[in-house]
């Protein structure tokens, strides 16, 4: 059976195909990329109301498949940006109706952990996820995927983020910036705020605007937020390996593109030691087949929902779902 | 000191050995087995902020757990502080760990034990400090007593945010390993914690809620 996936919680667009062997058929995205500042929900949900009829056609036609073989929608409902998620969810229902097809809604965290774990082989790893909108170090126990720690405040990718666009750094999304301005700086001390297993990077963003306006060099800034939030990262990533005994590490989400984030954690792995895993770049930012896979799984655990049914959920926590597919 | 001492667990934070009062120090006949922690070198971490952590954190965790010994909480004696080698050497307290404890015995024991760690931490609170990271894997029952260990995440504060976070945490630990029990657990542990805290636990309470609406994502 195939699965079509509809991803949509923030700036991306992607639509994906599964089939129930793990297979991806296709992963297809567009962005939407703001003119300036930061996502903007509404233009966002445009873009993706936009694009999507095209996407979809283009992605089932260079698979050389068509609405028929298909057998499954599946959207992602939540957590994410309202406007967006309601686009999408529309697009997937009056698709599941029309179709006469049967409708899965996703949860967008456990998407990612999902697809991760199938693209790289993990069985039961602790879960990095680390991404514009979330950062959450994440472990199955008892039939969920439970939230080890996470950020109090903003998520890891916000956090560099911002600092680049306050900081006068051009380009979107700015952590890419910061990751190669911190090539060439040096370290200075900014707060280091690891409360247990949680963590906050607003304090460190406020920090190092502040050394910023007094002059500090950007290459240094960025250099050490960098070194800051990645060691907070790690230890927390760590404390949660020693807390579950597993000896699995997955690395999933917008920043796992980031060379030196994945460096430490390779680093505290090699040094526990621990297997570690990067979750391929195409399927660790959002994407549609993480969608369709986990769709897929869903079915197969009698989890679809009726599209009466079928509202989205912005702050649909991770360990809100049974996870039902998964073998303990 | 290296003679004689057998590790027991590579920690997130640090390596924990077991050794001979005797070998690290002198002869006494009132301690027999002592525990090292031994911050080591996080290969992950750039050398400065690697050692301003470890450092700051073994001065840090000797104080606090100092003072809340001396404030009556249950915690290890603090035998020796190394800062060249970010070590403490402590008493070594024998007994369950709650994290055991709390999956092998029965509801009753386990509220009782979740009971007392409440009262603990309540007790630094009045005190001034908290801990930073009160799991379960923290949580020692000897005899009849919890004992709080590994401070490495403690401070001194009033705050009622940080007491919350404490709260928060001992919740989140008992939630995610003891999810079978939660309820129970947990109630007795705010129980224990408000007994011991009087009047100034509302308000903690409180504010633990608001931290967990605060995590992301939380259905409101």
């Amino acid at each position: 059976m195939i699965c079509l996936g509809i991803e949509g919680t923030a700036h991306s667009l992607g639509v994906g195909l599964a089939d129930d062997s793990g297979k991806i058929l296709a992963n297809a995205k567009r962005e939407y990329a703001p003119k300036q500042g930061g996502i903007h929900p509404r233009e966002a949900a445009q873009h993706h109301g936009e694009n999507l009829p095209e996407l979809l056609s283009e992605t089932l036609e260079r698979s050389n498949l068509s609405f028929d073989d298909l057998g499954l929608i599946a959207f992602s409902r939540g957590p994410g940006l309202g406007p967006c998620l309601r686009t999408i969810a529309t697009a997937a229902r009056a698709l599941a109706l029309h179709l006469n097809l049967l409708l899965a809604g996703v949860n967008h965290c456990i998407a990612h952990i999902e697809i991760g774990k199938i693209t790289t082989g993990c069985a039961d790893p602790v879960t990095v996820y680390v991404s514009g909108g979330s950062s959450q170090i994440l472990a199955f126990v008892g039939g969920r995927y439970r939230v080890f720690g996470e950020t109090q405040d903003i998520a890891l990718g916000n956090a560099l983020d911002t600092f680049a666009r306050e900081a006068g750094i051009e380009g979107f999304p700015g952590a890419k910036r910061v990751e190669q301005l911190a090539l060439g700086g040096k370290y200075v001390q900014l707060p280091y705020t690891v409360k247990g297993t949680d963590l906050s990077f607003s304090g460190l963003v406020t920090h190092a605007l502040e050394l910023h306006r007094s002059g500090r060099s950007l290459e240094d800034l960025c250099f050490s937020i960098q070194e800051v939030s990645f060691s907070m990262l790690t230890e927390v990533a760590e404390r949660a390996l020693a807390h579950t005994a597993k000896a699995e590490l997955l690395l999933t989400g917008g920043v796992a593109a980031n060379k030196r984030l994945r460096d430490m954690l390779a680093t505290m792995c090699r040094e526990r030691p621990c297997r570690f895993s990067v979750v391929p770049f195409e399927y660790a930012m959002d994407n549609g087949a993480m969608i369709a896979w986990n769709g897929i799984q869903m079915y197969g655990a009698g989890a679809t929902v009726e599209p009466a049914e079928s509202h989205v959920k912005p702050r649909w926590r991770t360990d809100q779902v049974v996870a039902r597919w998964v073998k303990a | 000191m290296g003679e004689g001492m057998t590790l027991i667990t590579k920690g997130a934070e640090g390596d924990i050995y077991s050794a001979k009062f005797s070998d690290v120090f002198f002869q006494s006949p009132q301690f027999s087995e002592v525990i090292i922690k031994r911050r080591i070198p996080k290969g992950y971490r750039i050398p400065e902020l690697d050692l301003q952590l470890r450092r700051q954190r073994t001065i840090w965790e000797a104080k606090i757990i100092h003072d809340s010994r001396a404030a009556g909480a249950n915690v290890p004696i603090i035998l020796g502080v190394w800062t060249d080698t970010c070590t403490l050497v402590m008493e070594r307290i024998e007994g369950i760990r709650l994290k055991e404890l709390l999956n092998q015995q029965g509801e009753k024991d386990g509220a009782e034990a979740c009971r007392k760690a409440g009262r603990q931490i309540a007790l630094l609170h009045r005190h001034g400090i908290v801990h930073g990271d009160p799991t379960t894997s923290n949580m020692i029952l000897r005899g009849e007593d919890v004992h709080l260990i590994d401070f490495g995440l403690a401070e001194y504060s009033d705050s009622v945010e940080k007491r919350a976070v404490d709260l928060h945490l001992m919740k989140t630990a008992i939630k995610s390993t003891h999810y079978h029990r939660f309820r129970p657990y947990y109630a007795a542990a705010v129980e224990g914690y408000c007994a011991e805290m009087g009047e100034g636990a509302q308000a903690v309470l409180e504010r633990s809620k608001l931290i967990e609406k605060r995590g992301r994502y939380v259905e409101r």
